[in-house]
């Protein structure tokens, strides 16, 4: 599998980061994907999707709630989401099947197909994020956005690769506001200018071609004389991204960098924030895993991973309750921020951004991959419950069921992801 | 028929969409009553309609809008399916009132006639002939036009997969471009230039020599470890494990490989403890085979080569080592520019932390430190005499030094197309490329762009290089033949080539049969002939063997359920995915080359194994990793396709078997008349099922449904008969329930619908040889369906009819049809 160095190119001083998508590959597979302006105001505004990944999982009884339904008590760990509860829904019992293996498979949180095992799906082990992000094509200057804290990420490409992560907050905040210095604009302009001449070229090849064909090829031939022009339209806008200033903020980043992990991940959230707000993009994965050095919380004086093999140590148990309590904690600010923000005149951003949050480890002390902790919020369905998706007649509801509502509540036109068995029931 | 798929594939409402459409477009329908009634309309009223027409439809067939006059080709395909099911005694089924003898000869011979007078003048309707690369037809066009080699290195990686029909990827109708597929295009045409140019870089050859130090240089292990991988003097290093995800022996010293090319790769290894003092079972190895050495190529730029299997990786050999014996081992594997060579041990212990502990508390309670259990420890918190590494008595594979030698000189021989920009060279890129000669304008759009690429202010090279990438991507290279140009009439011979190239090799015509092309003599059956029998020797044809074998026996099916890991650790620990794979394969190609009866096919005495998959089929005394033909035991069940593990895995779901989805299988692929799909819309039944345990009892109470009944007499029985194989191809006398007791016997007795009966699929098999000329018939229409990138149907139908016979009177050898199909009109006049 050659990886894409071309692409390398793009590292390095910190504008621009190491994203496939931003030029090349991904473009929108739907025709109707709408037209976009810099500035969305005139539109609809459109849908938004935040995936949040922890390596090592929520423990399962603080998380799942007693009771299902409207009326159950958020437990420990959801009770900083309490002034949010009719924003989210909790789900449990859903799971990737035939996936197992702890943390090897804990990878497949967002697409419930091993790697290794890609090459035997059409779509490869594509996650969910970036099945939308393809959907929103160059619509917005960033297809899509890949976080890693401490570790790597949890968006995998339709060919089996794993997305490579931004782990520096400047390297985010770069390319959210940092002008592209013009050498690499040119460069870049460069690659696109060449491009359009070889389609141009190949288009009269085409039309030539097409004064020869009996009727039937014609219909094919055209195939080709529309990918054409589909190409041409993205490289236009791909082109027009590159001399569109980037958003303006007023947002800071602390002049002393952060060192704790604490503080990288609000940081992080604040950023996301501001990603969604700009439509510098529409999909954002960010995968959390463990801290090197301070970790920032208070009361806790052992590792990340391991607390998580707490073997019900009471000891144990209250520091991996403080860790992962900070985490929710950060959701719901994170939550709130977004629903305090307008997307258009009559709903929120968090109106128009399905959060799914939650991890590929279902419990961490015995390595299993059942029973995913799964929470998702926002997106403009109707929340506020607890779903149970209990093993119906041995028949278990796969994780991708609630992948593909999402999906196809983003506008992506399809009736199967990943592992799916159907669209998920119960949640509108 | 073929608009109808396999059971599990999604359902194509092609049938419903179509039955709909005749109603529309023939005017005339059987009910007029002012027309005179044909005699064919009249036994389709008499015999068909009560089940076909306007108050039940079975099976979705509606026959009561037929007219007499065929003038679409919906109505030609439905007359068609009529008359085979006539002709083939299924229809009308047998507990209906049949007609007279004399009658369905009349029947047969008028329909008969009318569908050939519809073949003539529908003939040119819209055959489209356009049909772009497929993935894998891309790959190989790149690596035979830039000369490129293509191990790691792949430009279609991130291309869609490509659609597949029946089986097939390579249907043109089917195989969209799409604007994604033309960003791919555009992005893999300069990787692949960009790689063509890297490969011909020259670079002073290097000699290194890697140690034990400069593989690891850890000396000892104080706690259980998964990752056993020690350096304890200094002269050698131990692997003691084999997990796939962890550690590998690379030595980061070894930047990498300066250019592209051929290395030696000398490794001194030797393998120690293969007989273990421990108790069988205490580590999950075979004692009795050697111990293996596996060299893998990868690229550290896409992940720290050391630390477990990445994307990149490319099994390169898995060789045997001698025991307590250190041997130089020689390779010459290629590296890409910068890629590594690391080392595995193959078939080691897994999961090793949790034997090691085990065997440390009975064995070797002297080497446990206070924190030998803490896994995050990493320091020793006493100093022993002894250490876990040092007395672990458990295989292990000991590597003493590795020699990478290269880049080899490169094989000047070829022309490089892309070293020398001139007009000539452009000529000839354009030759190859477009696969006949460019036309006069053609040439001259290419030397414009060429100049505006030089104004625009590119070096002559640079110039040179981005309009060959623009060749790349002009649909004159993308799609596999590009239709006739009027004035030139050698163009049919060199679609003629392209046609047969791509169907031998699945990739561009050489330099000779380009000339052959160019003489004019290629459509001339002796040339046409000695080409195809050049390029069947041709190691290309391998291309042939393994797309049409994916194609035909849907053996891309396989793992797309992956059998379940608990209840099939052999499918995972003796990896015998890939080799099931190759036993097919090298069956098909032995058939090919030997010109052997297809016959083999449905039963055959012999078969390829190596010593897993004879393992697995229980077949005594094969030893080593490579294939070889080995002659079935008399009684053996496994003769022919239907004994192999790949078309027994690929028709499971991975963790129990369906006769249903086997029946169907054969009715598909063996016998040419699959089932169509269950209908739609009908209300799914409830049968009850309580009662009912083994999977037969469960059908049988399908069978009681009328409507199922049906389609289910023609698939279950055969169905059955397989049942004797589990879903990865084992054999078995009787079912397994979870927690894998032996309960019930498996019952493989049957009846098929013409009322013989069968008691296993040995005497099953014997009964498929009577129908050895339908199988005759569908062979040949997958094979044209590969041949001509297209799905073959009425039309083809006397084509097909007259290959078959000829092939009869020849033997039936495989190669005899794939050169009768070369020399059949409907290849070569197309």
């Amino acid at each position: 599998m050659k990886p894409l160095n071309r692409r390398r190119m793009l590292r390095g001083t910190g504008a621009v980061i190491a994203l496939p998508f931003l030029e090349s590959l991904s473009f929108s597979s739907h025709a109707n994907a709408s037209e976009s302006t810099a500035d969305n105001g005139t539109n609809a505004a459109p849908m938004r999707m935040v995936c949040i990944g922890l390596e090592y999982g929520l423990y399962p009884t603080d998380f799942f709630p007693q009771r299902t339904g409207r009326d159950y008590e958020l437990p420990r760990l959801l009770s900083p989401l309490d002034g949010l509860k009719s924003d989210f829904t909790v789900f449990s019992g859903l799971d990737h099947p035939g996936i197992s293996g702890g943390h090897q498979a804990t990878h497949t949180f967002l697409s419930g197909i091993r790697s290794s095992q890609a090459n035997q799906y059409p779509e490869g082990n594509i996650t969910v994020d970036q099945k939308a992000a393809e959907h929103v094509g160059a619509q917005t200057r960033y297809q899509s956005m890949q976080l890693g804290l401490g570790g790597g990420g949890v968006s995998w490409s339709r060919n089996g690769v794993e997305i490579p992560t931004i782990d520096r907050l400047q390297t985010m905040f770069d390319a959210l506001f940092q002008e592209t210095p013009q050498s690499k604009r040119t460069r870049q302009a460069g690659t696109f200018a060449v491009n359009r001449s070889i389609l141009d070229v190949v288009g009269e090849d085409a039309a030539a071609l097409k004064k020869r064909v009996s009727a039937g090829d014609s219909t094919k031939l055209d195939e080709y004389f529309t990918s054409i022009r589909e190409v041409e339209k993205r490289l236009e806008q791909s082109a027009a991204w590159l001399n569109k200033p980037k958003a303006k903020t007023n947002f800071k980043l602390p002049k002393t960098p952060p060192t704790s992990f604490t503080e990288h991940v609000a940081l992080f959230y604040d950023l996301m924030k501001l990603a969604l707000q700009t439509d510098s993009t529409r999909v954002i994965s960010m995968a959390i895993h463990v801290w090197k050095g301070d970790s920032g919380l208070a009361g806790v004086t052992k590792g990340y991973h391991d607390l998580s093999h707490h073997g019900r140590d009471e000891a144990k148990l209250d520091q991996l309750g403080i860790i992962e309590r900070f985490h929710t904690a950060q959701l719901a600010r994170f939550l709130g921020s977004l629903k305090e923000t307008q997307a258009a005149d009559d709903a929120s951003l968090l109106d128009r951004t399905m959060v799914l949050f939650g991890s590929g480890l279902g419990n961490a002390s015995s390595h299993s991959n059942r029973n995913l902790p799964l929470l998702l919020a926002g997106g403009g369905f109707q929340h506020g419950e607890h779903k149970e998706y209990s093993a119906d007649a041995g028949a278990k509801t796969p994780a991708c069921n609630l992948y593909l509502l999402m999906l196809q509540r983003f506008g992506v036109e399809s009736d199967r992801f990943g592992t799916s068995t159907g669209t998920l029931e119960g949640l509108r | 028929m073929h608009k109808f798929t396999l059971f599990r594939e999604r359902p194509r409402i092609a049938f419903f969409v179509f039955a709909m459409t005749c109603a529309s477009l023939v005017p005339a329908s059987i009910l007029h009553a002012d027309e005179p009634e044909t005699q064919s309309l009249g036994y389709v009223r008499t015999h068909c309609l009560r089940c076909h027409g306007e108050e039940e439809q079975n099976a979705d067939r509606r026959f009561d809008f037929l007219d007499d006059e065929i003038s679409d080709h919906e109505s030609a395909e439905l007359w068609q399916e009529v008359l085979d099911a006539v002709n083939r005694g299924e229809m009308p089924p047998e507990d209906e009132p049949q007609p007279s003898s004399q009658e369905t000869t009349e029947f047969v011979s008028r329909v008969t006639r009318n569908l050939k007078s519809a073949r003539d003048s529908l003939s040119t309707a819209s055959q489209q002939r356009f049909r772009r690369f497929n993935r894998q037809e891309y790959r190989n066009t790149i690596r035979d036009l830039l000369g490129v080699n293509m191990d790691s290195f792949d430009p279609t990686n991130t291309f869609p997969a490509d659609d597949r029909v029946e089986g097939f990827d390579n249907v043109g109708e089917h195989l969209v471009l799409s604007g994604y597929l033309m960003q791919c295009y555009l992005e893999a045409a300069s990787q692949s230039i960009e790689k063509a140019i890297q490969s011909r870089q020259v670079v002073t050859p290097i000699h290194e020599t890697l140690r034990a130090n400069d593989f690891s240089e850890r000396r000892f292990l104080f706690r259980p470890e998964q990752n056993f991988i020690v350096n304890p003097t200094g002269q050698y290093v131990d692997v003691a494990h084999s997990d796939p995800d962890l550690a590998r022996l690379h030595a980061r010293r070894f930047r990498g490989a300066p250019a592209d090319g051929y290395y030696t790769i000398r490794v001194k290894a030797e393998g120690i403890h293969r007989e273990h003092p421990y108790p069988r079972g205490a580590l999950n190895v075979d004692r009795d085979e050697p111990i293996k050495m596996q060299i893998i190529a990868t690229d550290p730029k896409l992940a720290r080569p050391g630390s477990g299997q990445n994307s990149s990786d490319r099994i390169v050999e898995t060789v045997p080592l001698a025991d307590h014996e250190p041997r130089v081992f020689e390779f010459r594997i290629w590296l890409d520019k910068g890629f590594v060579p690391v080392i595995r041990y193959a078939n080691g212990p897994i999961n090793l932390r949790a034997s090691l502990v085990r065997l440390v508390k009975k064995f070797h309670p002297e080497t446990q430190t206070t924190n030998w259990l803490d896994v995050f420890s990493t320091e020793p918190s006493e100093i022993l005499d002894v250490w876990i590494s040092g007395a672990y008595e458990g295989p292990r594979l000991r590597v003493h030094q590795m020699d990478i030698e290269g880049p080899e000189p490169r094989d000047s021989s070829k022309p490089d197309l892309l070293a020398n920009p001139s007009s000539q060279s452009l000529v000839e890129f354009l030759y190859r490329a477009f696969r006949r000669p460019p036309l006069t304008s053609e040439t001259a759009r290419y030397e414009a762009f060429y100049q505006s690429r030089i104004d625009g202010g590119e070096s002559e090279q640079a110039a040179f290089t981005t309009t060959c990438q623009a060749i790349l991507c002009s649909p004159n290279f993308l799609y596999v033949e590009t239709p006739p140009d009027p004035g030139q009439s050698e163009d049919k011979n060199y679609r003629l080539a392209s046609r047969l190239s791509y169907f031998l090799w699945s990739s561009m015509p050489d330099d000779e049969l380009l000339r052959v092309a160019a003489s004019g003599k290629l459509s001339e059956p002796k040339t046409l002939l000695a080409q195809t029998r050049r390029m069947l020797k041709d190691s290309r044809a391998e291309a042939l063997v393994e797309n049409f074998t994916n194609s035909w026996l849907h053996l891309h099916e396989i793992g797309s359920m992956p059998p379940d890991t608990q209840k099939f650790t052999a499918y995972y620990d003796r990896q015998l995915e890939p080799l099931m794979r190759r036993e097919t394969q090298l069956f098909f190609a032995e058939v090919l080359h030997d010109n052997l009866s297809i016959e083999h096919f449905i039963d055959s005495d012999f078969t390829f194994v190596n010593r897993y998959l004879a393992a697995h089929y229980g077949l005594p005394n094969v030893q080593g990793d490579e294939f070889r033909r080995v002659t079935l035991p008399e009684e053996s069940l496994r003769g022919g396709l239907l004994g192999h593990a790949s078309v027994l895995t690929a028709t499971s779901n991975g963790v129990e078997t369906s006769p249903v989805t086997r029946g169907i299988w054969v009715l598909e692929n063996i016998l040419g008349s699959p089932p169509p799909p269950p209908p739609p819309d009908v209300e799914p039944l409830e049968p009850d099922i309580r009662g009912a345990t083994t999977i037969r009892e469960q059908l049988a109470k399908h069978r009681n449904v009328a409507t199922c009944a049906e389609c289910h007499r023609k698939i279950d029985p055969i169905g059955f008969a397989l049942e004797s194989f589990d879903p990865i191809g084992s054999f078995r006398r009787q079912y397994g329930n979870d927690s894998g007791k032996l309960v019930r016997i498996v019952d493989t007795t049957g009846t098929l619908p013409s009322g013989e009966s069968f008691a296993d699929i040995a005497e099953l098999k014997q009964l498929l040889l009577k129908q050895k000329t339908q199988f005759a018939k569908c062979l040949t229409e997958k094979m044209l369906t590969y041949a001509l990138g297209r799905e073959v149907g009425f039309q083809e139908r006397p084509a097909v009819e007259a290959i078959v016979d000829e092939l009869a009177e020849r033997g039936n050898g495989l190669r005899d049809l794939v050169e009768l199909i070369v020399t059949s009109d409907v290849f070569n006049k197309n």
